[in-house]
Order: C-alpha cells, then structure tokens, then sequence
C-alpha cells in the first residue's frame, strides 16, 4: 500500500508532488502498515475476504497469497468458539439432500437449528455421494457412478478428479481415503480396490491420487486385509482404516508407506468404530466407550474420555466435544444430540429441516482452492 | 511500579504485574533497562491511557477464570472496544508496538467485525485505500465469486 504520492516521488525524483494528484491523494497515506491490515483481515470470514479482494492490488495479492490463507485457516480452526466449523448431515430417506448448518448452532444453546439446503457438485444428477473426507477446507465427494471431487463448499469451487483406470465389476468393491500431506503441500486420495477374482482373499490394487499432479498411481507395500468399514479416517497426514481383526492400518501420505498403530481395545472387541473426534483419532467400543488418541504417535497417550451410560450404544456416532463443558455432540439413531458428560443426560433432538440422518461431515469454512492457479476450474453457481 | 512516557510527555505509573503483559516492556525489566521511565515515542497520552486501563483490568486473568471473573471481563472487553475507528487504529499500533498479544487479538477482532458486511466501497473509504485495480481487474474477480457481493447484510455506511 504505497502512497500515489510516495512512487512518484521514487520515479521522478521530483520535490513537488505531481500536478495529477488530486486532493484525495493525501488520504492514499496508509493509517495502519499492511501487516497490521493482514492481522484484521485474517480473522474475517470466508465471504468478506471474497468480495474484498476487490478493495486494491495489495488486497487481492495479500488474499490469494498462501501464506495468509494457511494463517486463516489456522485461527479458523483453532476458533474457541468453533464460529467457523459446519457440519453437513444427509438425509437417509430419499431425495437424501445434504443440509448443512454451523457446528456452533448445535454446541450452544437450546435453540432449534435450521438446517439449510445447499448445492454441491453433480447434484442435478440423481446420483447419491458419499463423503470420503474433509481436510482444511476441503471436502472430497465420491459421487456413485461419476466419479470423485475435492470440492471447498465455502468458495463454491470443486475439482472433478481424473479417472483411477481401474475397471470395478458388480462383486468388486473400494474404499476411499482423503488427506493433506504438509511436506509436499499436496492433497490426495488413497484408492484401495478389492477385486473379487473368485478365490480368497481378494486381489487388492491401492492407487493414490495427488491434486498437484492431478494423476493416480498404483503403491505397492499394502498387506490384503479385510476391512471392518468402508470409511477410512484422516488425521494428521495419515489415512486410517479398521481391519475385520481389530487392528487399525494407516498409509502415511508423505512416504506413502504402509503401517500399523497400536490401540488400548485391540483384541477385546471386534465391533469397533474408528472416527475422528475434534482433530483426533478416535475409537468407540462397543461398550460405548470412546477412545482419543490425545497425541499422534504417542501410544500411551490414548484416553478414555467417556462412557455412555446410557442407550442403545449401536445407534451411537461421537462426532464432537464442546471444550472444557463436558458436553459431546453426537448422533443418536437419526438425530443430533448433545450429551451431558456429568449427568449422563441427552438433550431433546435439536435440529429441523431433516428427518432423519444417514451421515455427517464436519468442515471449516477456509479459502483454499481445490483448484490449481491457471487451471479452468468450475464453480457451483448458487442462490 | 514502572513508569511510562508518551509522546506528549506525560508520565504514568503503572503496575509491574499489569506492566509485563507487554512482552516489549517484559524483556525490557528482565534486561535491566527499566529502571528509569520508559520512553514510548510512538504513543500518545490519550492511548497510553486505554491501554494501561486494559493493563490493570486484564492483571489477574489467570485467575479470572477461577473465580468466576469470566463473564465481567468479558464485558469489560467488550465496553473497551467501543471507541472510534481512528482510536481503534491507535490502540492496535500501540499493542503492536509494545506486543500486548490479547490486546491486539481483542482489537483486531473488533476491526474485522466492523469491516465483516461493509461494501467494498465504504471499506475504501473507512481504510482510505484509493483502488488502483481496472475495471476489467475488478469486474474479474466479482464474477470469480458473485455472490460474495449480493446479500442483505451489505451495509455501504462508513463507521
């Protein structure tokens, strides 16, 4: 934000301000340096940033800059009072519409939530998607018989993935995993593709996509295993699945190398259910006791932080803590409830607009780009 | 006690213990280099004085929480925030300069709520930011999210 005045001054040398400047130009003086106006701009929403970037030169490169887009991201998520988070939650019964409503509705308050419609990618299709992941931002989509799409909701942008080659036939099956690796600043896809050869086990072919290279390629090093769910789980750069055994196996996105994480449940419960829980992994048992792995790596560091005293345990999804109350957010059966850790107590059903949920992804709302720069892209054009 | 001068040469005694949420004046005592008054050629008495106000209500927030402080100092915070634009802008420098880090969160984020639903016209002007963008640039990056400009909420009002 350099004054009219200053750079004509640097170009000509002049002593005189030139006779173009009008009167206004005095006020071109910047009253706050521009890394005062980037600690302001960085705590604004998504929208606000957006139409700003209309406000000058130095606006729009600050905006679209990387740096201030990870240090938005990071007061985003870390934002005591989750303003930023939203969850989408999909209706089970047909059309199954997903809706989406902030996260901090649902922690605050006894108020009913709405639960608003929204558009996403392919949705004039008749096709049903399911969510593979969310990762700062971004949400990657498999829409059944299309294919996939990292898609940022809060930009309205999406990316459609190249085609993974690799045929599925009607007894086939694949799961899918989405993270973010920090070292190669790349998002990517696992593929893991179960192809029934009519003799057991089947034959596994694990391909990982990179939005950077906008490419698949097939990794070897993958132990056949059975999958206790379809659902992969990602934290920290790492993709995780629970195996048929109990065990949790995980593809670190950096080295793309293939592992095992220990867990305190192994070998006592084979209905696990593997989630993540705020920012961590989690485990729920079937005695309805949820796990956290409070730090990644540190295997004395999971911790049981609740039992649920009460209900049909079956019916249970943790999905988030409101810090410090002793209050989790979870879905019972069909609907979203808040659960009081102290009194065992779930609050009455809070929102409206849904009938009953099939699943549910939490995002933050954050303004990086499925799309590369230079890249055509598409954007969802919404009322 | 330590003593602080502003730029118009008005002096203040403040607390220690309220003095050292100021990383800058922190290190200063730590180093030995506050044994006399302390300068502040880039603050004037009119914000000195808020921000010493800031100092000594924000002084045991540790415990605020403990007992049950929480709600009156988040009101507190709220009352103080409730200044004008330019003596916002003066306040944030201020914390900058002495590097107050939940001053500067508290009045950053007071910026950015005035700023959140302002039209980018008003936020030119309230920032007095001439555009040096073409109309081709700027009609470029309203059509690269269209409805980040549309809504009810859009106030061009300047304050």
């Amino acid at each position: 934000m350099e004054s009219v005045g200053d750079e004509a001054s640097h170009q000509h040398g002049k002593r005189h301000q030139p006779t173009i400047q009008t009167s206004d130009s005095i006020f071109t003086l910047p009253i706050l340096p521009l890394e005062l106006i980037t600690e302001i701009l960085v705590r604004l929403p998504v929208k606000s940033l957006l139409k700003f970037k209309s406000v000058s030169k130095s606006w729009v490169s600050l905006i679209s800059s990387p740096d201030f887009i990870k240090n938005h991201l990071n007061l985003s998520a870390n934002n005591k009072d989750n303003t930023y988070h939203r969850i989408i939650l999909r209706d089970s019964h047909p059309p199954r519409d997903p809706k989406v409503c902030p996260l901090r509705s649902l922690l605050d308050g006894d108020f009913v939530t709405e639960a608003y419609d929204f558009d996403y990618p392919m949705k004039n299709t008749t096709s049903c998607f399911w969510t593979v992941g969310s990762v700062n931002g971004l949400i990657c989509l498999e829409v059944v018989y299309i294919g996939l799409f990292i898609w940022n909701p809060t930009i309205r942008k999406y990316k459609t993935l190249a085609d993974h080659g690799t045929e599925l036939n009607d007894d086939d099956t694949c799961s899918y995993g989405f993270g973010y690796d920090e070292v190669h600043d790349d998002y990517k896809v696992v593929g893991l593709f179960f192809i029934d050869n009519g003799d057991y086990p089947y034959d596994v072919t694990v391909k990982i996509y990179s939005l950077k290279s906008d490419s698949w390629r097939q990794i070897d090093g993958f132990q056949s295993a059975d999958l206790a769910s379809d659902f992969a789980k990602s934290v920290y750069g790492k993709i995780h699945w629970m195996t048929s055994e109990g065990e949790i196996i995980f593809i670190d996105l950096v080295d793309e190398k293939w592992a095992t994480l220990n867990h305190p449940c192994y070998g006592e419960d084979l209905r696990l259910k593997l989630g993540v829980f705020g920012s961590d992994l989690s485990i729920f048992t079937s005695s309805a006791e949820l796990w956290v792995l409070k730090e990644y790596g540190v295997e004395e560091s999971w911790e049981n932080i609740l039992t649920i005293k009460t209900h049909d345990i079956y019916d249970i999804r943790p999905l988030f803590i409101k810090s410090n109350k002793g209050e989790i957010l979870l879905m019972l059966g069909s609907t979203v409830r808040i659960y009081h850790l102290e009194d065992d107590f779930v609050s009455p059903n809070k929102t409206v607009g849904l009938t009953t949920y099939s699943d549910s992804e939490i995002y933050i709302e954050s303004l990086v780009c499925p799309i590369l720069q230079n890249e055509p892209g598409t954007q969802i054009t919404q009322s | 006690m330590v003593k602080l001068k502003s730029n118009d040469d008005k002096e203040f005694e403040v607390e220690e213990a309220a003095v050292i949420q100021s990383e800058m004046i922190k290190n200063m005592i730590e180093d030995g280099c506050a044994t006399s008054v302390i300068p502040l050629p880039n603050i004037d008495s009119k914000t000195l004085i808020k921000v010493i106000e800031y100092l000594n209500k924000h002084i045991n927030m540790g415990k605020a929480a403990e007992t049950g402080e929480e709600d009156d100092l988040k009101e507190f915070d709220e009352q103080f925030v409730n200044m004008g634009w330019e003596e916002l802008f003066d306040v944030i420098m201020a914390a900058n300069y002495l590097n107050i880090h939940e001053l500067m969160e508290l009045c950053c984020q007071s910026a950015a709520d005035r700023l959140k639903n302002k039209s980018v016209r008003a936020v030119r002007e309230m920032l007095k930011i001439t555009n040096d963008l073409t109309e081709e640039e700027e009609q470029e990056i309203i059509n690269d999210a269209p409805w980040a400009f549309e809504g009810p909420e859009i106030d061009d009002t300047v304050n």
